[in-house]
């Protein structure tokens, strides 16, 4: 009976918490750790198995309040760790694209192309300071900002956003000028290559990172 | 004998006094709760689940250190201050003391007048 009520304690945080499933998994298990403590405490104070058990659990209080504590520092782990993959990522795919529009960029620039520029540095704009402002309020710089986690979730979302417009804008432009591209040089085929390959990277990390950003920003308008 | 202090009374003093208790060298999250509750004489009794989230935003602000351990056979996690989180501590002891002078001088002013008027 015992262990059944720090499974169903420890199962009720699990499900009430944002993040990612080994976010969640290290919290549950150093909780669990807590209350297997506080068990063995009462059991050496002479208390019966059951009696310890229902103890502890009553001592760490409402396992969905628990999780609702958490979400603000779980939700600024993920902000944090999303802004800074695309502020890492952010100069290498741009350098790749640059490098690429710089050696098969046909003369006269197309409409098109000079559109899908205006459209990438607009996007580039935006997200750069989104994703520096998130990633500066969610890590150490907040002992000295306090900012409520959901602007952070916002402007993180904004950065998102803004990376993946960039990337799409950038594919379908090379879609439509691949013939060109990859016909001029062999270097130019791969330099474009890299930079295809990055902003998918990019795509499908920002596709993946979504429904748990979705979930986060949720979570905290819930609270 | 005076009633436990709630969680609520505490809000806005829990970091500093978390930082404090973790002055004496590391402890995962059990030790600090039971730190907390002997070092204030049984008076700071908080549900203990509150101490793990906060605990994990002074690590998320550079105070603490968290890392795993495994010594007992058992994931713990432990926490340790950092430098900063032991500046920060000196800093909030020194805001402490201020803020207690200021509440003790109006709640209890001296009633043989100032020490300037009896010497």
């Amino acid at each position: 009976m015992g262990d059944k009520l720090i499974h169903d304690y420890l199962s009720a945080l699990a499900a009430g918490l944002p993040g990612s499933a080994r976010a969640r998994a290290a919290i549950v298990t150093e909780i669990g750790d807590g209350l297997a403590d506080a068990v063995t405490d009462h059991l050496d104070h002479g208390h019966s198995p059951d009696a310890a058990h229902r103890m502890a659990v009553e001592e760490f209080g409402d396992p969905v309040v628990l999780a609702a504590q958490f979400t603000p520092v779980v939700a600024a782990t993920q902000i944090h760790r999303c802004g800074l993959a695309l502020l890492r990522t952010g100069p290498l795919v741009g350098v790749l694209w640059l490098t690429t529009v710089m050696l098969a960029g046909p003369r006269p620039v197309p409409a098109m192309v000079v559109l899908a520029g205006i459209v990438v540095a607009l996007a580039v704009l935006t997200a750069v300071p989104c994703a520096v402002f998130a990633v500066a309020v969610t890590g150490r710089g907040s002992r000295r900002w306090t900012v409520h986690p959901r602007s952070a979730a916002v402007a993180v979302v904004v950065a998102a956003s803004g990376a993946v417009l960039g990337d799409l804008v950038l594919l379908s432009a090379l879609a439509t000028l691949a013939p060109t591209v990859f016909a001029a040089h062999t270097v130019t085929a791969v330099v474009a290559g890299f930079a295809v390959v990055a902003s998918l990277i990019r795509l499908i990390l920002a596709a993946r990172n979504a429904g748990q950003l979705l979930h986060i920003r949720t979570a905290l308008t819930s609270r | 004998m005076s009633l436990p202090v709630r969680a609520e009374t505490l809000k806005g003093h829990l970091d500093a006094l978390l930082l404090a208790v973790l002055a004496d060298g590391p402890r995962h999250g059990y030790g600090v709760i039971e730190a907390l509750r002997a070092g204030s004489g049984g008076q700071f009794d908080l549900p203990k689940g509150t101490i793990y989230p906060a605990l994990h935003r002074l690590e998320q602000a550079g105070l603490v250190h968290g890392t795993w351990s495994n010594q007992t056979g058992r994931q713990r996690r432990v926490y340790e201050l950092t430098p900063v989180g032991r500046r920060r501590l000196g800093a909030e002891r020194t805001a402490w003391r201020e803020f207690a002078a200021a509440v003790i001088a109006v709640l209890e002013p001296p009633t043989s007048g100032p020490a300037w008027a009896t010497s």
